[in-house]
């Protein structure tokens, strides 16, 4: 570790944390990541708790009165701020003001950064990019550093007291891919305590037996990943009893969540959380069917999707944003293109910020090899992204050898047709490949690129064989 | 005060034939001005010489507004002496320097509103039927300092953009911050 990752990093966390890296147990690190938080970025996300404390306390959630403020605040900033509220009654008529949509994150990102933001600190965090059109989303290192309060904020509501030393390890977080960063780090906020993310697939590892003492020798508080990792472990027979598991990025269902409770003994969190907006709610301890609203700076609506306009509690429509702490994404009435609906009132779990409920959210899709194998399709996303040409894309299992590749391709990138067909025949060797022996993958460009979130990964052979049985 | 239209035939119409600008005295002709137009002035109006402006088409400038305020016709109130002054030493150089050639402002009828909102603006009067709203609202449209006021700030807003694509690019490529979980 070096100074420069973790700019508050103390000799004593280091130590603690040279083990984690020299243990002979670890897997194949292959990154380094610090936390990036210096005094300014600390006393940001110590005054952001202090407040999300607060608020959560005294049921101080934002409404579009107060939201207002926040608004005015990026007026003049904003040249996309000052353009959507130009010549309406904005602060009469809040849903007057016009909607913010992905592909408005894509195409005038550089309008929305206010103009007095220093470009020296934003930081990028890749996404899988599993749920459509991925979003390069400009973030602040101060920002992601109140991941750290609002994740323990909710796992308090579960139980679980975080320990804020060098000798403890928060959490890990496990991923199922044939490729992606491993590392471990210390985060400052949380007084050094260790964090790592690990690839529970067998290529990370020197030895099979690795990855559960690994486990075992560092004990983390809690499990972080995405269902599909969770179910893996599982699948693998991974013995580990965490304090809690926290699931983010894709559905959980209610059959997942209860085997998962079963197998690890513990609480099963469940948390929708954007790259564009960072954590947005928590399973209610009480009901998990319900997430519950968690910062305090973000106004919620859920909107018809017919009509576009507010919908009364009890309806689903589209989630929709103002607010957040990004200083490079300040969003304003920003369309997450999830469904679900919401619900006003106390609850038993003390928690009386609003309740959603999503739905159809993002259900894990798998691919099968045609050797039986599954395959993530993170996978497919990491090698269909790392291509500048394509703006997005799907992908489709349509039988057991057959994969159809649906691209939309960038305008902006002139492309020679002779290039572009070496392109395609160099992106179906390497999905080929990635599928197995057998696999035959054809690729079309004409996807539409309209800035909608579309399903990304369909597996309709396996989804036709359930049907059937 | 008459329509705005008046005033700017006046100075399309200006008789540069009269004139001959290498030699004609800035000093005199703003003296004849301003005793022509209170019949009491017998000292020199302004706190300093203008006499020294050796540019032919700010001297040229000087001229054409000259002609305006000369015609008695032309029903232009009484003004404040100060800020009449201060447009000539510090507005008009601007101008000069932003439309160089004088002949623009004598061949191009928007030049000549602008020349003439410009005076007035400065001097705090208004043309026959227009609001000050108006009024505000038509110079901002034609002048020429705001114009390239928003050329600038467009061509900041431009290379701002440029900066924020290329730093998007290198962020994606560096490492991030680490968190907890995935989205």
């Amino acid at each position: 570790m070096d100074s420069k990752r973790t700019p508050l990093l103390r000799e004593e966390w280091d130590l603690e944390l040279q083990k984690m890296f020299e243990s002979r147990f670890a897997p194949k690190w292959n990154a380094n990541i610090g936390d990036r938080i210096g005094e300014v970025e600390f006393e940001f996300v110590k005054s952001f708790q202090k407040d999300l404390v607060y608020a959560k306390e005294h049921s101080l959630y934002q409404t579009k009165e107060s939201i207002l403020s926040f608004i005015e605040t990026y007026i003049k900033p904003s040249a996309f701020f000052k353009k959507q509220l130009e010549g309406i009654q904005w602060k009469q008529n809040f849903e007057s003001i016009p909607f913010t949509n992905r592909d408005d994150l894509q195409s005038k990102i550089t309008d929305i950064i206010p103009i007095d933001a220093k470009l020296e600190n934003m930081v990028i965090n890749p996404t899988s990019g599993t749920t459509g059109k991925p979003i390069l989303a400009p973030n602040h290192p101060k920002a992601i550093g109140c991941y750290v309060p609002l994740i323990e904020y909710t796992v308090k509501k579960y139980g679980v007291t975080p320990i804020h030393s060098p000798n403890s390890t928060f959490a890990i977080q496990l991923c199922y891919q044939q490729n992606t960063i491993v590392y471990a780090t210390c985060h400052s906020l949380a007084g050094g305590a260790k964090f790592a993310k690990i690839n529970i697939h067998p290529n990370s590892w020197n030895k099979t037996t690795d990855l559960q003492n690994f486990l075992l020798e560092f004990s983390p508080q809690i499990l972080t990943g995405d269902p599909y990792a969770f179910e893996s472990a599982m699948k693998m027979g991974i013995k580990y009893k965490p304090e809690a598991i926290h699931s983010t990025a894709l559905e959980l269902t209610p059959a997942l969540r209860n085997n998962l409770s079963e197998y690890f003994q513990c609480p099963i969190i469940n948390f929708y959380s954007l790259n564009e907006t960072g954590p947005i709610a928590y399973s209610c301890p009480k009901d998990p069917e319900w997430m519950h609203l968690l910062p305090h700076d973000l106004y919620i609506e859920v909107i018809s999707n017919e009509t576009l306009t507010p919908l009364p509690t009890g309806n689903v429509g589209e989630i929709v944003l103002t607010g957040g702490r990004n200083p490079y994404l300040p969003l304003l009435r920003y369309r997450t293109g999830d469904q679900g609906e919401i619900q006003y009132g106390t609850c038993e779990c003390g928690d009386h910020f609003p309740r959603l409920r999503l739905l159809s959210g993002r259900k894990p899709v798998y691919f099968q090899k045609p050797n039986g194998e599954t395959i993530n399709p993170i996978d497919v996303a990491r090698i269909l992204r790392k291509n500048p040409i394509i703006y997005q894309f799907q992908v489709e299992q349509v039988t057991e050898v057959r994969w159809e590749c649906r691209l939309s391709l960038s305008e902006e990138i002139e492309i020679g047709k002779s290039n572009l067909e070496k392109e395609k025949t160099k992106i179906k060797a390497e999905l080929e490949s990635l599928f197995g022996e057998g696999s035959q993958v054809y690729i079309s460009t004409n996807f539409p690129l309209d800035g909608k979130k579309q399903i990304v990964f369909i597996n309709s052979y396996l989804s036709q064989r359930e049907t059937k049985i | 005060m008459l329509e705005i239209r008046h005033y700017i035939k006046q100075i399309l119409n200006t008789p540069f034939h009269l004139v001959d600008l290498s030699s004609v005295s800035l000093d005199a002709l703003w003296f004849d001005v301003f005793f022509s137009r209170t019949n009491q002035g017998k000292l020199f109006p302004f706190p300093k010489s203008f006499d020294t402006i050796t540019n032919l088409n700010l001297k040229a400038i000087h001229i054409i507004l000259a002609n305006v305020l000369y015609d008695k016709e032309s029903q232009i109130p009484e003004f404040t002496l100060q800020s009449f002054y201060e447009y000539l030493s510090n507005t008009l150089p601007k101008l000069c320097e932003l439309v160089p050639d004088y002949h623009t402002w004598t061949s191009d009828s928007e030049r000549a509103e602008e020349l003439v909102r410009s005076l007035f603006d400065a001097i705090h009067i208004l043309p026959a039927t227009e609001t000050k709203e108006y009024f505000t609202d038509r110079y901002r449209s034609i002048d020429s300092r705001e114009r390239v006021r928003i050329l600038e700030e467009t061509k900041k807003a431009q290379e701002r953009a440029k900066e924020i694509l290329r730093q998007l690019r290198q962020k994606e490529e560096e490492e991030a911050a680490s968190k907890y979980n995935r989205e």
